[in-house]
């Protein structure tokens, strides 16, 4: 061996050594503590487990427990369990964010604990330091294309003539799914504060609204039973429905896409903070950010660069997309819930 | 000649009834299990092709299999617990008159009346108070509360209808009352416990909405995984694991007619 060979393997050597117990001591650094993250169900819970549980505990040693439950009842317990809260993450859309904000319940996170939140785009975190957003479901405008030949081009269209006895929209008692309703509102002159153009479409749609969807399933099923051929859904059970040959074609209203975002949060009184943070940090990675649009085609929440397979699937996918995003007053939206279910079962059911 | 006309009328509209009712109540079932057979990706009736993949994928699925373990021991519990309780709060019923014994039978009745989400909050506020929600009590608890007056019901019109002669007799030869009570009154009413355990373990084991509020400790029931799954992803893999659900539930009711066999005292 030359001299210079042996210093260079001497010097690789060495510096492994010295090294060793530091990667060694990274690669245990949260061994034996396990997260508790209400989970949502389903695909979206086997999408977190591959991208963000898996490399975690491969990382870190750190183990992630998601418990399937209803994000209603989830909550109630983590109100009820202030003191020993059954959660240490808790998941929730930007509606019940609201509700969370006003609990107490929930920590700020920072961007000096968790650096990728710089990645998030402009306009998706929308509770100041509350919360980390990490996806974004919209609410749009769907039809059957084998039947609706004209396409829809907004959410005014659900009023349409040629829809006739063939529509479907959410409940109104889903606060996040009827987000449709500001779509009419505002596509009309309206506005959050004045709803009463929404109302008014509405009832010019009257004659074509075969359904109130109370739950998404069920909403699923009409348009794969070809009950409904045209309605208001996600964008990701949508594209469900057309990677299982129904043809479903999305719409993006040329004058706002309304959408809901979901969010990680670390609960207030959790043991890991650390741990905490280094999830988040995982799932706003880019191997995280792409586990959920990959399996189930909801959106990122990043800058992540995205694969041409599932851009072309996602709603927003573009600057110019993002930008279609429509900022929501929650807080207003969610005070006025009572309100608008009744106004539009007063329509609906006369 | 008029009356037999009428009595087939009646015999023939009364078969079409109850094939109805009976066609009712089990097409559901029979939907599901049939479609949980299709070889395609969505859940469809009829389904398409055959195959049990969907199966495999059930049984292969962690989550599912856990949930329904922890069905099964709650249920189980459930079953045994309120079939106890409910056989003592029945025979007190029954064969005693004691101050506040109206209050009492409206009591083990209550439950019903409570709708199940405001029984299952109220259920979840009160061991946080006790700071018990991280534990099987409350689950227990609230299977429990759901599951006691369809057994003290049951118990009490087997106890109302049964013979009480030879419990006399029995006593008349200087058997003990607990001796009166195992040998004569609970072989007499085994019908109606065996009754009244299936209904205790089916209330258990199917209960979704008291049971999203009591789950503890990761420990999710079966009803509460389905709830879940289906929120985000609708495929036949619900419908394997709803058919394997509605096995256990059979299987169950058949092992207790089995092991403790009506047909045996009948």
């Amino acid at each position: 061996m030359k001299r210079r060979a042996f210093l260079k393997f001497v010097a690789a050597a060495g510096t492994s050594a010295v090294a060793a117990p530091y990667v060694e001591a990274q690669s245990k650094k949260f061994s034996g503590i396990t997260l508790r993250v209400n989970g949502f169900g389903g695909a979206w819970d086997e999408a977190l487990v591959k991208s963000v549980a898996v490399p975690l505990e491969e990382k870190y040693g750190l183990k992630t427990q998601f418990i399937a439950g209803t994000e209603s009842a989830d909550f109630v317990k983590l109100v009820a369990n202030r003191n020993n809260p059954p959660y240490d993450l808790f998941m929730a859309d930007s509606a019940w964010m609201v509700e969370l904000v006003k609990a107490g319940i929930i920590e700020e996170i920072k961007a000096p604990d968790v650096p990728n939140i710089k990645r998030i785009l402009p306009g998706f975190r929308e509770y100041g330091d509350y919360g980390v957003p990490f996806n974004v479901a919209s609410i749009i405008p769907v039809y059957n294309s084998k039947y609706i030949k004209r396409p829809l081009t907004s959410y005014s269209d659900i009023a349409r003539a040629d829809l006739a006895g063939r529509a479907v929209i959410p409940a109104p008692t889903l606060d996040a799914n009827s987000l449709y309703l500001l779509g009419l509102a505002e596509e009309n002159g309206g506005s959050i504060s004045d709803m009463e153009p929404a109302y008014k479409l509405l009832e010019a749609a009257k004659p074509n609204i075969v359904a109130l969807a109370q739950t998404t399933v069920s909403e699923l099923q009409m348009f794969q039973n070809e009950e409904a051929y045209a309605g208001i859904f996600t964008d990701g059970r949508a594209y469900e429905l057309r990677s299982k040959g129904a043809p479903i074609e999305t719409v993006v209203p040329s004058k706002g896409v309304y959408a809901i975002t979901s969010y990680i949060n670390v609960v207030k009184g959790m043991k890991y903070p650390e741990a905490a943070y280094a999830f988040s940090e995982q799932l706003l990675s880019d191997e995280g950010m792409l586990g959920i649009p990959r399996a189930i085609r909801y959106g990122g929440t990043t800058d992540v660069r995205l694969p041409e397979d599932i851009r072309k699937d996602l709603l927003f996918n573009s600057p110019e997309r993002n930008a279609l995003k429509k900022k929501i007053d929650w807080e207003k939206w969610i005070a006025d819930h009572g309100a608008r279910i009744e106004r539009v079962n007063k329509i609906i059911r006369s | 000649m008029r009356s037999d006309f009428t009595d087939s009328a009646m015999a023939v509209s009364g078969a079409f009834i109850r094939a109805s009712v009976y066609a009712m109540l089990a097409l559901p079932a029979i939907l599901v299990i049939v479609s949980s057979f299709t070889s395609g990706d969505t859940m469809k009736f009829p389904p398409r092709g055959f195959s049990l993949r969907w199966y495999q994928k059930a049984v292969e699925n962690e989550l599912f299999m856990s949930a329904l373990w922890t069905s099964t021991y709650v249920a189980v519990l459930v079953a045994i617990i309120a079939l106890v309780t409910g056989f003592a709060g029945a025979f007190a019923i029954n064969r005693f008159s004691f101050p506040g014994k109206t209050f009492v039978q409206g009591l083990a009745f209550s439950p019903l009346i409570v709708p199940a989400v405001v029984l299952g909050i109220g259920l979840l506020q009160l061991f946080a108070w006790l700071d018990l929600t991280q534990t099987i009590y409350p689950l227990l608890l609230g299977h429990l509360v759901l599951a006691i007056p369809y057994v003290v019901r049951t118990i009490l019109a087997s106890l109302t209808l049964h013979d009480r002669v030879l419990e006399e007799a029995a006593m008349n030869l200087r058997a003990t009352p607990l001796q009166v009570i195992r040998r004569i009154t609970l072989p007499l009413i085994l019908p109606g416990l065996l009754s009244a355990a299936i209904f205790a373990f089916v209330t258990s084991f199917g209960n979704a909405t008291v049971s999203v509020f009591l789950t503890y400790g990761g420990n999710v029931t079966l009803p509460v995984q389905i709830f879940a799954y289906v929120d985000t992803s609708y495929d036949p893999l619900v419908a394997a694991v709803s058919s394997i659900m509605i096995v256990v539930t059979l299987v169950v009711i058949w092992a207790i007619e089995r092991l403790i066999g009506a047909e045996r005292v009948a």
